[in-house]
């Protein structure tokens, strides 16, 4: 199906009884950061609470899952609606944030390995990491694992063929293009570069993921002495890690 | 009154499920819930309960319960041999059980998944809207042993309910239609996956992996929301049939949808079962 409006087309279709995908691939991406497309899921879903369950963004596209089938004018009616957010004027509150990450070589085997042992080309690595900014993108995999993005190609490090059998809460991964934090202890195909003493997974909090789509993190390096002195204390488990916000303007 | 039952042995692969945790999908939630939705209603309306209310889904060999108070039961799914105290009890059919009763399942003989629904319900702790099990959201994956579950005897419904239950089917058809990447692929690979037999590997409550012919490609595509039911081509060729605890995204192609009755048919088969698949139109009931 196809649907225009003013400027923007946009092409939806049906994937299984109850849920619409809806293309962003054309002119409405253009306005589409991650931060705006993240804005658009929370509003859209606060908005159609009583017939929507769930909306799940992706790089190209959001999935709306509903309640019951949608009816052909409920499905017009939040087809306008998005039509709507992308017309207005949009102010998104956004985090920084700023991870502190033990590199030392237990915590960064993989690393270690994709430089053959070569001490020099792993702190070069390293140096190059801690300057990077990345986006969150989305959460997948693991609920509490967010997909960042920003990793200049230089650092690409490809996933594993088989994926090991444990790989501890807190470790900071790469995998491919993307850059993630492991939100518990579970089996996993991504290269483990360092590790974060904060917790990114709350069961007891509601929300349970503190940090947002659309938010930006750099991460720094701390020593291993550090690290051990923040997980002795044991205090961080409910702690945060530091953030400042900032405003985007669509 | 409120009392509890207390898990003897757990069995081989036992959690409880309602019908799922939805709402947090956007931060990797899996929504969870009954893998053979129509064997867990089934169990729900044999005890009188609504449609929501949590069970146990045991997979391979079931689990041994002990009652502190009497209790409406109902045990579903696959083909298996029930004791009350030693003594045989029907599937499919409800029945009593009271204080000091000891109720064991054993290994499925036909199937693979069985459902026993207590009238009034269990109630483990319920996480973020749901008293489906899935670490770490709950703390537990699975029931162990020794541990106690309340059972809600307020509500009870001591009439038996008789309905008519379909028995299970063995089949090897699973009907899916188009996934959204199914027009893009080409005609001869369409023609393969439809007409070819497919042998039930590796599966779990997150997926089931279906292998059997050459589908290596070179399909290579962002990722994109996956749910139940989602069947993905991977490059080695293998098709991942996404269960209920799977991601929600995937980066795999999405080539088609198993509909909701194949998903409940599907979680009935176990590693070897071969497969087939029947394109159908969507059809929703509205």
């Amino acid at each position: 199906m196809r649907s225009k409006f003013n400027n923007f087309c946009m092409n939806y279709f049906n994937f299984g009884c109850k849920t619409i995908v809806i293309d962003l691939k054309n002119e409405i991406s253009k306005k589409g950061s991650v931060a705006w497309k993240s804005q658009l899921c929370i509003s859209l879903k606060k908005e159609f609470q009583n017939i929507i369950y769930d909306v799940v963004y992706s790089f190209s596209e959001i999935t709306i899952f509903f309640k019951q089938k949608p009816s052909s004018f409920e499905t017009k009616k939040i087809i306008l609606w998005i039509k709507e957010f992308a017309l207005k004027k949009q102010n998104i509150i956004r985090s920084s944030w700023e991870i502190p990450i033990c590199f030392d070589h237990i915590f960064s085997e993989d690393l270690l390995n994709h430089n053959k042992g070569n001490l020099l080309a792993f702190d070069l690595y390293i140096k190059e990491f801690v300057k990077c900014e990345f986006e969150v993108h989305h959460y997948g995999f693991l609920p509490g694992f967010f997909y960042s993005t920003g990793l200049p190609n230089r650092l690409h490090i490809p996933r594993k063929m088989t994926p090991v059998k444990s790989v501890d809460s807190g470790t900071l991964a790469v995998g491919d293009s993307y850059v993630g934090i492991y939100p518990q202890l579970s089996p996993g195909g991504w290269n483990r570069i360092g590790k974060t003493y904060y917790s990114f997974f709350k069961r007891e909090s509601n929300p349970p993921c503190f940090i947002l789509p659309g938010d930006k993190i750099k991460f720094n390096s701390i020593s291993l002495k550090e690290y051990k002195i923040e997980i002795e204390n044991f205090c961080n488990l409910n702690k945060i890690p530091k953030s400042s916000y900032f405003e985007i303007i669509y | 009154m409120k009392s509890f039952i207390k898990i003897i042995d757990p069995g081989y692969y036992t959690s409880i499920q309602d019908l799922g945790r939805y709402g947090y999908r956007e931060m990797g939630f899996p929504v969870s819930g009954p893998m053979d939705y129509n064997s867990f209603t089934n169990a729900n309306k044999l005890v009188g309960n609504s449609s929501n209310e949590a069970v146990l889904e045991s997979t391979l060999k079931g689990p041994k319960i002990l009652f502190s108070s009497s209790c409406i039961v109902a045990v579903t799914g696959a083909d298996v041999s029930i004791y009350k105290n030693g003594n045989p009890v029907e599937l499919n059919k409800s029945f009593h059980c009271e204080l000091g009763d000891i109720l064991e399942i054993g290994v499925v003989k036909k199937g693979f998944r069985n459902y026993i629904g207590f009238g009034g319900g269990i109630f483990p702790e319920k996480v973020f809207g749901s008293y489906s099990q899935y670490h770490p959201i709950t703390i537990d994956s699975t029931i162990k042993k020794g541990q106690n579950f309340l059972i809600n005897t307020i509500n009870r419904n001591l009439e038996h309910k008789k309905i008519k239950i379909k028995k299970l089917d063995f089949n090897q058809t699973i009907e899916v239609y188009k996934g959204p990447f199914w027009d893009k692929i080409e005609n001869s690979l369409k023609n393969k996956i439809l007409n070819s037999e497919f042998k039930i590997g590796s599966n779990n409550r997150m997926a089931y992996v279906l292998s059997g012919i050459d589908l290596k490609n070179k399909i290579s595509l962002l990722s994109t929301s996956v749910m139940p039911g989602t069947v993905q081509l991977t490059p080695k060729g293998d098709l991942l049939v996404v269960m209920r605890d799977g991601q929600v995204t995937g980066g795999y192609p999405r080539i088609l949808q198993v509909t909701e009755d194949s998903q409940s048919k599907i979680s009935q088969f176990a590693t070897g079962k071969l497969i087939r698949f029947k394109l159908v139109n969507m059809v929703c009931l509205t």
